[in-house]
């Protein structure tokens, strides 16, 4: 029998072309006992690995292919725990001593000194000594083995032989056979495994070709000469090492000794003790923690007392029999160095005065008396009736996950502290790996076929994203009919499919932090993020479960950042923060802005979906709120709850009106504790275990099983395998087959995304909050909410918009008004249109300008600080920081930056042109400058000359080329005369009749297709009046795809249709917005068309313009 | 081995390897083996994989 010690999965990242899974059955399929996996650098998929192989009965072993600081590979194989500490640390080393993070190396010196517990062999054809033998000679061959002999002992180093059918495996292996026995060493036999079955080597040549950077022909001499590369069955490697069987006898030999390391068993983590954990047992310090606190929160002899006593005794019975009594104090330690962190960022601000907490709870440990208590959830569980068991229950098989989510200010320095008082050593950030998606498929292995490059283009950004099916899509698109059984079109597809959910590379957990007493270093490799200062492991969220660890959850919530300037902003101005836990949260007014569909730019319920929602169900509290925002979830949309839902409470809400009381109608009487609060269907995760204690009677194992089971990768499939449990459980309790099922398929819907009630909760407050923010403080709330992109649903084009329709003027940079960020301006401004602003104005910022950068921006407002304002193009020129470019100067003066001095803009230009030369290469601006600096304040003998100023439809153009956002209104504005003569606005449509046909056009701000809309696709135009809802269905959108997709200004024709409140074109045609044909040729008024923004001499000039200029769309599925 | 008027026995059969290439265009998948013949004369036939037909490598 053979054992395979040396195979790649897809986590060698483009030298490994099948997943760990995959190996792993395939070799349970080939009757091989034992597999090693030795990824390049890493152990990123050792676990998914070794819990695969546990399933198949198959014995997992851990190991890795280092590279050396020559480029050479040595491989290594966990024997022991300690080898597989040691494993861990020289892989850390050779990622974490380097400069380069993608180049990870080891120094040979570094192995030589940390190799007990590890079995060392010689490596692949590139491989330690196969390298020197070929280069060096076998001379300095023999004294590279001896050294290793004796550093590692002749048992545990072992001369590897690969036989793939590559011309020279022979003599190679001959060679080193010969070697091996000269200086008295075993030799073993590998295989090399790259994929799992022959046929994948042909994406394993793409991947080799994507490493490169090159096409498959250009790879020729760097990708494998053949498809051997593959798991092979044992029989075959014996048949291949006929002549030296002691090879293939050794690797079971070498299998067998790895038995005394177990993945999945060994890795002895352990979370770090509570502050004071040597005064009183955690259970002890925990429970009179929360005692103190109850008393505090729910006074003796209120209304919910009783029930927060019962609830806190509860769990902390469960917490106390997992033994997480630990876990929660050190949560608590952990926000305490929170509250630490916010008070020192905060110091110093206004808005430390705000009652701000540092961060706020999500998720369902919301749920929690206990984290309640402790600060940890900033919601009451007993008040809002919360669900305890999808947080903690008696059968918890897992560590529950607290969520926190932070300002990004204090979670940054949040992380660092969690560094300092925990130790390097023993913190690290969990990683994920994204995999590949259509775009970068299609664009990837496009580039490695050889494909043309403007189709492939078109392709990724007209296709959906989604990797699988990419034959059809293609088939579908425009121009491409036929392509996809044409030569190399027919590899793109068939390789998109094998690409489909292999890992691309290494990323860093949105909030996901792993702290161990053990070091964390001895358990689990780290390595550098992308960002600086970062480590993360190398496992992700997954492997993190399965190897227990204890994952702390700080995520950055872009809207709590938004909260703490607003506040700070609102203090400046008021003298006083407002704060936000002792606002009203019944208000009217801002429930009735909330029912109109008000929100864009509010938290959770601005999006198209959401706007449309929120008309039907009309909101009035908090947890109406929570509804929102859980309602809109793939969930609840794929179970078939959201029209019901909308029924019934309108429904309820005439009943109320009657007078009448209402029961909503129920699957089964079993389900009235789950359900009757959402009128009888699943609208919170909580209530998928609810549901199948009432009605299957789940016992709490079942019900924790399937808890994981919803939170896993592949969820649908694992909680599909819970069908037969529910239909024998709902059977024996008098449940209807018919029902049973119908309740299941409401059940699995949650594999999708869906919220707990909790968390629903927690952001629906956050909702709240912000919709306060805004009614009650506009200005502060646009001004922050530009200062905190990119977060929501819209672009800051449609947000600037919004902010004008609510009173809010969104003023162009100055050069003497602007701060580095946006700031609300309180100076006098002249009095806008009616209906087109209020008394408030936030000032965009210099930072927002092309090619200026924080730094400059900075410059430029210390230099106005300190010397006074800017007197004139010439004076600004002259005191600008030499590293301020010319182009970024033009920039400012395009947007009417340097309006105030009193020149029009094309003469601001001709004179930044005077003062600075063109620039000719890199830094030759700043450089100019320096050199002119004495010519700067003497007049120019051409300063004078006068020409005339933009016309708008210039300024808009400069503004999108230079902003991204036009504050000076919208493109339509300027196209009023020449649209096509059936467009209506926005504004009218409310008043037509439901049925007729209308044309509508404007900017798209949102594509979405989502996955749970059977193919419909929804389009959200934004036009001078307001947004329109554009609804496609999937015969219109495969007519007019490439339209629909690509087009940033469309036109729509189709009928209206009119609902509960909601308003939506249901799309017939559609094309690229066209001007009419009355004034099209129209000019507008040019003078010159030599600038950086060629003025548009008509309607269809400006239009082409446009189309370039034009802000992305946020586009979803 | 015959070769048109020209017939040697193979004394002994060396290294085999295999090549997988172009499967993008027009496959290449062929065998090839290094033969010893009679005299110590040495040459590489190869077999193509797809249509079994075999070749010497010139």
């Amino acid at each position: 029998m053979y054992t395979e010690l040396h195979c790649h999965s897809a986590f060698s990242f483009l030298d490994g072309a099948s997943l760990p899974e995959q190996l792993a059955l395939t070799a349970s399929q080939l009757g091989l006992s034992a597999l090693a996996l030795t990824d390049h650098n890493g152990l990123y998929g050792a676990m998914a690995f070794a819990q695969a192989a546990k399933q198949l009965g198959l014995q997992a072993i851990t190991g890795a292919e280092l590279t050396l600081l020559d480029g050479s590979h040595v491989t290594l194989l966990a024997e022991t725990p300690e080898g597989y500490a040691n494993l861990c640390r020289l892989i850390t080393e050779a990622h974490l001593g380097r400069e380069d993070r993608r180049d990870p190396r080891l120094d040979f010196a570094s192995l030589e000194a940390r190799h007990a517990g590890l079995i060392v062999m010689s490596g692949c054809r590139e491989g330690l000594l196969p390298t020197v033998l070929q280069t060096h000679g076998r001379q300095a061959a023999r004294r590279l083995a001896e050294r290793c002999k004796a550093a590692f002992g002749p048992e545990n180093f072992f001369v590897e032989l690969q036989r793939n059918y590559v011309r020279g495996d022979l003599p190679l292996t001959r060679a080193l056979i010969d070697l091996a026995a000269d200086v008295g060493l075993s030799v073993v036999a590998s295989g090399n495994v790259h994929y799992h079955k022959r046929e994948r080597h042909r994406l394993h040549d793409v991947l080799v070709a994507i490493r490169h950077r090159t096409t498959l022909d250009g790879s020729h001499h760097v990708r494998r000469a053949n498809s051997e590369f593959f798991l092979r069955p044992p029989q075959e490697v014996e048949m291949l090492f006929g002549d030296c069987l002691d090879a293939v006898a050794n690797t079971n030999a070498l299998a067998e000794r790895c038995r005394s390391f177990d993945l999945t068993r060994d890795l002895g983590y352990r979370f770090p003790d509570f502050h004071g954990a040597a005064r009183a047992p955690a259970p002890q310090a925990l429970a009179e923690m929360c005692r103190a606190r109850l008393e505090e929160r729910y006074l003796a002899g209120s209304e919910h007392h009783v029930l927060a006593v019962r609830r806190l005794d509860e769990e902390l019975r469960l917490i106390e029999h997992h033994g997480l009594s630990g876990f929660f104090l050190v949560y608590n330690d952990l926000f305490d160095l929170a509250r630490e962190v916010g008070a020192d960022v905060r110091r110093g601000s206004r808005r430390a005065r705000g009652n701000l907490l540092p961060g706020r709870g999500r998720g369902s440990s919301v749920s929690s008396i206990v984290c309640y208590l402790l600060g940890l959830s900033h919601i009451d569980p007993i008040a809002n009736g919360l669900f305890l068991g999808r947080f903690l229950n008696e059968s918890l098989a897992s560590v529950p996950d607290i969520d926190l989510d932070f300002p990004r200010e204090i979670r940054e320095e949040l992380i660092r502290r969690v560094y300092k008082r925990y130790g390097d050593e023993h913190v690290g950030l969990v990683c994920s790996f994204p995999t590949y998606r259509l775009r970068s498929t299609v664009r990837e292995i496009g580039k490695a076929l050889d494909l043309p490059q403007g189709e492939i283009e078109q392709v990724a950004k007209l296709s959906d994203s989604r990797t699988d099916g990419l034959s059809d899509e293609i088939e579908r698109l425009p121009g491409f009919a036929g392509r996809r059984n044409a030569p190399l079109w027919k590899e793109l597809c068939e390789l998109a499919e094998e690409i489909a959910g292999l890992p691309r590379h290494v990323s860093q957990h949105v909030g996901g932090m792993i702290i161990s007493s053990r070091p964390l270093v001895e358990i689990v490799p780290l390595e550098r993020a992308a960002m600086e200062d970062r480590v993360v492991c190398q496992w992700d969220k997954d492997s993190c479960d399965d190897a227990r660890f204890i994952k702390i959850d700080f995520l950055a919530l872009g809207m709590l950042s938004l909260v703490e300037e607003c506040v700070e902003l609102v203090a400046e101005r008021e003298g006083a923060p407002p704060d936000l836990s002792r606002i009203d949260f019944k208000d009217p007014a801002v429930y009735d802005r909330i029912c109109r569909g008000d929100t864009v730019g509010l938290f959770q319920i601005e999006s198209r979906a959401q706007i449309q929602m929120l008309r039907r169900t009309r909101p009035r509290n908090l947890e109406d709120l929570a509804v929102e925002v859980a309602i809109v979830r793939p969930g609840p949309i794929v179970g078939g709850a959201v029209n019901p839902y909308v029924r019934r409470r309108e429904d309820q809400r005439r009943a109320r009106e009657a007078g009448r009381p209402y029961k909503p109608p129920l699957d089964h009487p079993l389900l009235e504790s789950a359900l009757a609060e959402t009128l009888g269907v699943i609208l919170y995760q909580d209530q998928v275990l609810q549901v199948c204690q009432a009605l299957a009677g789940f016992t709490a194992g079942q019900a924790e099983a399937l808890r994981r089971a919803m939170s896993r990768r592949r969820s649908r499939e694992l909680m599909a395998g819970f069908w037969e449990e529910f239909r024998d459980g709902a059977a024996a309790r008098g449940v209807p087959p018919a029902t049973a099922e119908r309740v299941f398929t409401q059940v699995i819907a949650f594999s999708e995304f869906g919220f707990p009630k909790s968390h629903a909760a927690a952001f629906g407050l956050l909702a709240y909050q912000s919709a306060w923010l805004r009614h009650y403080h506009p200005a502060e709330y646009y001004c922050a909410l530009f200062n905190n992109q990119p977060m929501g649903f819209y672009s800051l084009d449609a947000l600037g918009r919004d902010a004008k329709r609510n009173g809010v003027e969104i003023r162009l940079p100055d050069v003497n008004e602007s701060d580095v960020w946006c700031t609300v301006d309180l100076t006098p401004f002249p009095p806008l249109l009616a209906g087109e602003g209020g008394r408030n104005a936030v000032r965009v910022g210099l930072g927002f300008v092309r090619d200026w950068s924080e730094e400059t921006a900075t410059a430029v407002v210390l230099e106005r600080e300190r010397n006074g304002r800017y007197r004139s193009i010439g004076d600004f020129v002259r005191r600008a920081p030499p590293n301020l470019k010319r182009t970024a100067i033009e920039h400012l003066v395009w947007v009417g930056g340097c309006d105030g001095f009193g020149l029009t803009r094309r003469e601001l230009l001709w004179q930044v042109g005077l003062w600075l030369p063109p620039e000719n290469g890199r830094g030759s601006g700043g450089d100019a400058r320096v050199r002119r600096q004495l010519e700067l304040s003497l007049d120019h003998p051409y300063e004078g000359l006068r020409f005339g100023d933009l016309v708008p439809a210039e300024r808009m153009l400069a503004e999108y080329g230079v902003l991204g956002f036009a504050p000076s209104g919208h493109p339509l504005s300027l196209l009023r005369a020449s649209l096509p003569a059936g467009v209506v606005q926005s504004d009218a449509l409310p008043k037509l009749e439901h049925g007729v046909r209308v044309e509508v056009a404007g900017l798209v701000v949102a594509r979405q297709r989502p996955e749970t809309a059977k193919g419909f696709v929804f389009v959200l135009l934004d036009d001078v009046a307001g947004m329109v809802n554009v609804i496609v269905r999937p015969d219109v959108y495969d007519r007019y795809r490439a339209t629909i997709r690509g087009e940033p200004l469309l036109w729509i024709a189709g009928k209206l249709a009119k609902d509960d409140g909601t308003v939506n074109v249901i799309a017939e045609e559609a094309q690229g917005l066209k001007v009419g044909t009355r004034n099209a040729e129209r000019g507008t008024n040019s003078e010159s068309d030599s600038s950086a923004f060629p003025l548009p001499h008509s309607a269809f000039a400006f239009l082409k313009s446009m189309r370039r200029v034009a802000p992305d769309s946020k586009d979803w599925g | 081995m015959r070769e048109p008027g020209n017939v040697k026995r193979v004394e002994s059969l060396g290294e085999n390897w295999r090549m997988d290439d172009e499967w993008w265009r027009q496959p290449i998948v062929r065998r090839y083996v290094e033969v010893v013949l009679e005299g110590g004369g040495r040459v590489v036939l190869f077999e193509d994989l797809i249509t079994g037909e075999w070749f010497v490598q010139t």
